[in-house]
């Protein structure tokens, strides 16, 4: 029963969906707040490289996982100095991310004796539960095979959703978001709560890359993320901002992604390359479809433009 | 006294103090991107050095550097073109993998018995009608569903990647060459379809860009339709108001950024890989490079050829640098690290931080008068 193809191929997509989920909900509450980072593939990549060097130097899997965090967060500062307080164009501020962090992840994967990319594992993350509750027919390999991270991943959405939706400081950023001088004017600080949220994605992103070399490859190479970050930024659309319909969103795309892996083991010959575009064909026809439908959901209405207090 | 500073906003600033802004940003983002050439512990001033000598120091290294500077102006331009209307298309990279295969495509269709005179404008016209037709795919549903250009095109990179490579290394496709049985290839254009090298290695490619550049200057500058994209750039509202068509207009520039990054596909067919090569075509990301081409031009036409010449100097320079120690992803550190100075430099022409004037006691000035 839990050898089938669905089952398994539904396994996969939860595993490779993780990543998406934690940076994409990440970049949901930046977002939310009214910034766009396109950086996540730059976070990402500086979590990647950062935590598989800390958990192959200390052998501790959740030490690289807190390190990729920083990482994340102290990338996303830089893009957060310069949109919130420079005023910064955000997409080239975001875009300088992206370079930046690729060329030094790749720098820092360079370092150390031995060079980190050609580190094995030094402990990583395994399957949570063991023994026989993983065996328990469809829910043991959908709910209880997974790593740590997984669960943490459903716990961040659950919790964004309810910080944004349920709380009051929740929609305070959302208010940011919207309008940020009336809510100026009603004494909430802005640049506090967009620096706030940009860091908190950025930490999410950091944790993305990291379980990707501490649990999904157990090894580093060069723009190892492989354009998941910008897979992050586009489902942020696609989910309308709600921390919900990314889990959705990003489990769906895993699956998509996972195709390889689910025809080959129903013995169906597909190209390979063919099959790597399939995700991004199928996620840039949702986007015109919804655009062009009306049904992207809207986005926070100042996303995107700099809150500048001299000018209300 | 608190706080001694007040950030002002500036009411003009003229274009010689936007240099001057641009200048600084770029000396902070060159200064900041000698910290790993200090980490990697090699002396930055040695760095230099082995960048300029590897890049213009014989007649040789400065014709490869022409070379590579090809691409980078044509991508420069078209990003420049498309943010100048704040429409922000980060989908050269994808419309030059396009534009290389539809180039290509056309080269290996004519084949040789054909002069370079007709071949070689041909395959670049049909590397800009790749690219542009590419663009188009996102450029009509940003103008008329507001479709997210930014996330549109990023799609369409990855796609356009992938089709490259399923050409040549997922099927016996047309651009593939069948004969060479080893590592899958492409099949090598006709000589004639080469680009003309009329210096040592420096090909025509150059002068072709550098006419693209001073194209696009003279739209800008002396034409109603230059006018019309600077309307649109400054106020959407007000080009609605004037009667100018947007949409069209969108619809329009970024067809315009798409056949630039094309042809930018079609010169790395004629003058370096002289077949479509995935590997070759993809590396160095011209794409992306070209945007920090144009942001550091300032979007300026004519500044984007300078600023190609030099990116592509320290690009190139790159692997020798491993020679003195230096790994070579510095060089993609400094990138990023110039569009990152660039983009929050851009603060200082908007607003000045002045000291602020002690109050005025109005008692004061009352006894007084």
């Amino acid at each position: 029963m839990n050898d089938t193809v669905l089952i398994q191929s539904m396994v996969v997509a939860i595993t490779a969906g993780t990543p998406l989920v934690l940076a994409g909900t990440g970049e949901i509450l930046t977002q939310r707040s009214g910034i766009v980072n396109l950086g996540v593939e730059g976070m990402m990549l500086m979590g990647a490289v950062t935590g598989f060097w800390a958990t192959t130097a200390t052998g501790s899997a959740w030490l690289g996982i807190a390190v990729a965090m920083l990482a994340g967060m102290a990338t996303a500062l830089i893009h957060g100095v310069l949109t919130i307080h420079l005023y910064a164009n955000q997409i080239v501020s975001g875009i300088g991310i992206v370079i930046f962090g690729s060329g030094l992840s790749q720098f820092i994967g360079e370092q150390g004796s031995p060079p980190i990319a050609s580190r094995s594992r030094g402990g990583s993350f395994e399957p949570l539960f063991r023994g026989e509750i993983a065996d328990v027919p469809i829910v043991g390999p959908l709910l209880f095979s997974h790593d740590a991270i997984v669960y943490l991943s459903w716990a961040f959405a659950a919790a964004s959703s309810w910080y944004l939706f349920r709380t009051r400081a929740g929609m305070q950023v959302r208010a940011v978001g919207h309008n940020p001088g009336a809510v100026d004017a009603a004494g909430i600080a802005v640049a506090r709560t967009r620096m706030t949220h940009v860091a908190v994605g950025g930490a999410a992103a950091g944790a993305g890359g990291g379980h990707m070399t501490l649990a999904l490859f157990n090894s580093w190479s060069a723009g190892i993320t492989a354009g998941v970050g910008w897979l992050a930024v586009v489902l942020v659309i696609l989910a309308a901002w709600r921390p919900w319909r990314m889990l959705f969103a990003a489990y769906t795309l895993g699956a998509i992604s996972s195709l390889g892996f689910t025809f080959q083991l129903l013995g169906v010959g597909v190209p390979r390359e063919v099959l790597s575009m399939l995700p991004f064909i199928v996620t840039f026809v949702v986007l015109i479809v919804s655009t062009a439908t009306g049904g992207a959901g809207r986005a926070p209405r100042a996303l995107g433009e700099p809150y500048i207090r001299e000018r209300r | 006294m608190t706080a001694s500073f007040v950030i002002e906003q500036r009411a003009v600033t003229s274009t010689r103090e936007r240099t001057k802004t641009l200048l600084a940003s770029i000396a902070v983002g060159l200064l900041l991107g000698s910290l790993p050439i200090l980490l990697s512990g090699a002396n930055p001033f040695a760095a230099y050095r082995e960048t300029i000598e590897v890049s213009v120091g014989s007649a040789r290294a400065f014709q490869e550097t022409l070379r590579a500077t090809t691409p980078l102006i044509l991508t420069g331009l078209a990003a420049a073109v498309a943010f100048r209307l704040r429409l922000y298309s980060i989908g050269a990279e994808g419309q030059l993998y396009i534009g290389a295969i539809t180039s290509c495509g056309l080269a290996l269709l004519f084949g040789d018995g054909f002069s370079p005179w007709f071949l070689v404008p041909a395959t670049v016209i049909a590397g800009a009608i790749g690219g542009a037709l590419w663009s188009l795919i996102v450029a009509v549903p940003r103008a008329y569903f507001g479709t997210d250009e930014v996330v549109g095109t990023l799609m369409l990179n990855l796609i356009a990647l992938h089709i490259m490579n399923w050409l040549i290394f997922g099927s016996v496709s047309f651009w593939r060459d069948r004969e060479n049985l080893g590592f899958p290839g492409g099949k090598p254009i006709p000589e004639s379809a080469r680009f003309h090298q009329f210096w040592g290695r420096a090909d025509i490619g150059i002068l072709l860009a550098i006419g693209c550049a001073l194209a696009l200057a003279f739209v800008l500058r002396r034409t109603a339709l230059g006018y019309e994209w600077r309307v649109i750039g400054s106020s959407e509202r007000t080009a609605v108001y004037a009667g100018m068509s947007v949409r069209r207009q969108i619809i329009t520039v970024l067809a315009v950024s798409g056949a630039f990054a094309g042809i930018a596909g079609a010169t790395q067919i004629a003058s370096v890989t002289y077949a479509l090569e995935p590997r070759g075509i993809e590396s160095g990301g011209l794409g992306f490079t070209g945007i920090v081409v144009a942001v550091v031009a300032g979007l300026n036409p004519r500044a984007i050829v300078l600023a190609a010449f030099v990116i592509a100097g320290i690009t190139t320079s790159g692997p020798s640098l491993n020679s003195i120690g230096v790994s070579p992803s510095s060089v993609i550190v400094l990138q990023g690290l110039l569009l990152l100075s660039v983009a929050g430099g851009q603060f200082f022409n908007n607003f000045t931080l002045r000291r602020r004037r002690p109050a005025i006691d109005v008692a004061q000035t009352r006894e007084a008068t």
